[in-house]
């Protein structure tokens, strides 16, 4: 008995690091997805400049995310004067990072609307722009959740990188407990799973939102299998 | 700006990069289709185990999967060099998101052909070898091709576990000579040249291997 | 004539949702009946279940008077004697329609390779399948087309008793008026059939006895002019709804055919 209480302070430690994870993904994830519609907006006014918007998320994709973080904490900080925190250079590499790929996500869901859709709505007399907002984007929206959610799974997995820089979050911490505790593979392990954990409810909650918000009707069997 | 020492530094982390690469993808390879075909064609309690550890090995951060044969292991009484901790983690992980591609591959193109094949009352071996099989190569060439470029892109976290990879060489000449743009620029061209090898590199092996499967 | 295939008081439930709630049918050797009912009355599920796909939750199924839903029956062997054709045809999309239809007697039963290659020739020529259109692929030929290639790939079985799911609905006029024909030709030459279906059109052409479906169960049979009138007795106030449409179709389709004959159309 008091051996496991013993561990409460361990344990204590390790769920007390899983906040840097939360923080570094959450932040990312709707910082990112803000740029992402903005980018997509800029680009369905203006072909040259969506040109330059898919060659540059392009790029970033191409780049490992550790190389990503090295290059934000010890190369783009102190070119804009930045102080050199190691949580914000985080957010900040993730966020180049999870724009990149939410682009390809919201640009896929965008052309997965069937193009009926939109013909409709320019039927009725709905200008381009008007049809893409009332008629494209819900739908697109919706058809997204489901990768959108995976995209946010992925970022919390890749915040465990922050400990490169430094940032302290559960698996950082765990690794310093097996060092003073031993049983390295059961501390590494349980806080792999505590972060599987997260992944794991923020995937029931998607799909809870996912079921409120479909059309009524418009799920059928078939749509579980999109989750998995 | 010492070039050569750049060059050298940049040529052995390369060497290990690719080495890791190119150990994990065909176990992990390998392992995904059986897996994803295995997931896709049965049912009960073993395919639930599966299902499980599948899950796990995705859901898990695949940072501390490396830690866990890294640092776990030895504890154990398996001590394992960083390249072969780093290759076993690797191979693992690549394999469950591979398993999860085929799966879903094969159910979306060839449900109604497996069904069918079912009706006329062929066993499971018979459904996998004549209905999944054809639709494999279609579906899951792509999918080895996009893993084979997260692979390498993920070799760069085997460098925080011990291996010499592009990115540790990339930090070497930078704490000897506080430069990293240089690096860097360097470190991002490898990687987009490389990223675009390693896909052709698939493609060009998964046609010859189609074009082996027409000749037989 | 002996029963082939019956099925007594299946029940299949899927979570909550009660598929087929005390579903029976039978079959007697060289009969064709039709099966009708409402979209989610169970009749897919019932099919399904018939050639052992889906395993009902209670009830059994009798395969010439063995009972297939007892424990340690192989199902791979009732359906190889119980064939199912969908409406999708769902043919093979890397094999030829000949390689289609030789599948099953060459891969699946294991025969020699001369004997299943004459099967599959016997099974696509009862289908009327024209000898050029053989060695193509399913993107190549017609729906019509690949719905008989799909008949002739249960017949090359030689099966007891077929089933067909909906032939006729995912197709065009043209391959819908086909696939009449060939259903209506294997009829009348006495292969046990049991035919899901909304089509007019194959109703009208096979003229057979009917089983209405509703809400899992078979409400009524009978012939399809009776159907309503049993339907309301049964107190099923729906199902007898859907029989008064469907009849009052077959009602226009026929005479628009008397029609047609006195104008020559």
């Amino acid at each position: 008995m008091s051996y496991v209480q013993d561990l409460l302070p361990y344990i204590a430690l390790i769920f007390a690091g899983l906040q840097y994870n939360l923080v570094i993904a959450v932040s990312a994830f709707l910082a990112g997805m803000a740029v992402a519609v903005a980018s997509l907006a800029i680009s369905l006014s203006s072909p040259p400049a969506a040109k330059l918007v898919a060659a540059v998320s392009r790029a970033v994709r191409g780049v490992p995310p550790l190389v990503l973080l090295a290059a934000t904490y010890w190369l783009i900080f102190p070119a804009l004067g930045l102080p050199s925190d190691a949580l914000l250079a985080c957010i900040t590499a993730f966020t180049l990072r999870t724009w990149a790929f939410q682009l390809q996500i919201l640009r896929a869901s965008a052309a997965a609307v069937e193009k009926g859709q939109l013909e409709a709505a320019l039927s009725l007399g709905l200008g381009e722009r008007e049809a893409a907002f009332y008629v494209v984007l819900p739908q697109s929206l919706r058809a997204a959740l489901p990768a959108l959610f995976n995209e946010l799974s992925s970022l919390l997995k890749e915040s465990t990188l922050g400990l490169a820089l430094g940032v302290l979050d559960a698996l950082a911490r765990a690794r310093l407990v097996s060092i003073a505790a031993g049983y390295s593979l059961v501390w590494i392990l349980a806080a792999g799973l505590l972060v599987y954990a997260v992944s794991w409810a923020a995937l029931r909650f998607s799909r809870l939102l996912h079921r409120r918000l479909a059309v009524p009707g418009s799920l059928g069997a078939g749509v579980v299998e999109l989750w998995r | 700006m010492p070039v050569d020492e750049l060059l050298s530094l940049l040529a052995e982390g390369f060497l290990n990069t690719l080495a890791l690469t190119a150990i994990s993808l065909p176990p992990a390879a390998a392992l995904g289709l059986l897996l994803g075909i295995y997931r896709a064609c049965s049912s009960g309690w073993a395919r639930a185990v599966l299902d499980a550890i599948t899950d796990a090995l995705r859901g898990i951060p695949l940072l501390a999967l490396l830690y866990a044969f890294t640092y776990g292991l030895p504890e154990l009484g398996l001590p394992l060099q960083p390249q072969a901790a780093s290759a076993i983690a690797l191979t693992l992980c690549s394999s469950a998101y591979l398993s999860e591609y085929v799966r879903a591959g094969v159910l979306s193109s060839a449900e109604g052909e497996i069904l069918a094949a079912q009706s006329l009352g062929a066993s499971r071996l018979q459904v996998v070898r004549y209905v999944v099989m054809p639709h494999l190569l279609r579906t899951a060439l792509p999918a080895i091709a996009n893993e084979a470029v997260y692979l390498l892109q993920a070799t760069t976290l085997a460098g925080l576990v011990g291996v010499y990879e592009l990115l540790s060489a990339a930090r070497t000449y930078n704490s000897k000579y506080f430069d990293f743009w240089t690096p860097a620029a360097a470190l991002v061209a490898i990687y987009a040249a490389l990223s675009v090898a390693v896909e052709k590199a698939v493609s060009a092996s998964g046609s010859l291997g189609r074009r082996w499967l027409k000749l037989r | 004539m002996e029963v082939v295939l019956e099925a007594a008081d299946l029940v299949k439930e899927f979570g909550s949702l009660k598929v087929l709630d005390g579903a029976s049918i039978s079959l007697r050797k060289g009969e064709v009946k039709m099966l009708v009912g409402p979209n989610g009355s169970g009749k897919t599920t019932l099919l399904k279940c018939l050639n052992l796909l889906l395993r009902p939750d209670s009830g059994s199924i009798y395969l010439e008077g063995v009972e297939v839903t007892a424990p340690g029956v192989d199902a791979k062997l009732v359906r190889q004697r119980v064939a199912l054709v969908f409406q999708e045809s769902y043919l093979f999309s890397h094999m030829t329609a000949f390689e289609n239809v030789l599948f099953g007697p060459y891969k699946v039963k294991k025969l020699a390779r001369s004997e299943a290659e004459k099967l599959a020739v016997n099974a696509l020529e009862e289908v009327g399948l024209d000898r050029g259109s053989w060695t193509l692929y399913p993107a190549q030929l017609s729906g019509g087309q690949r719905q008989r290639v799909a008949i002739a790939r249960a017949l090359a079985m030689g099966p007891s008793v077929i089933l067909y799911d909906e032939p006729t609905s995912s197709l065009d006029p043209v391959g819908a008026e086909e696939v009449v024909a060939t259903i209506v030709e294997l009829a009348r030459n006495s292969v046990t059939s049991l035919v899901v279906t909304h089509d007019v059109g194959l109703l009208a052409a096979l003229d057979a006895e009917v089983y209405l479906m509703s809400k899992g169960r078979v409400v009524v049979r009978g012939r399809l002019e009776e159907l309503p009138a049993l339907a309301e007795k049964a107190g099923d106030p729906e199902a007898a709804r859907f029989a008064r449409a469907l009849s009052l179709r077959l009602e226009k389709v026929r005479k628009a055919v008397v029609a047609c004959r006195w104008t020559s159309c």
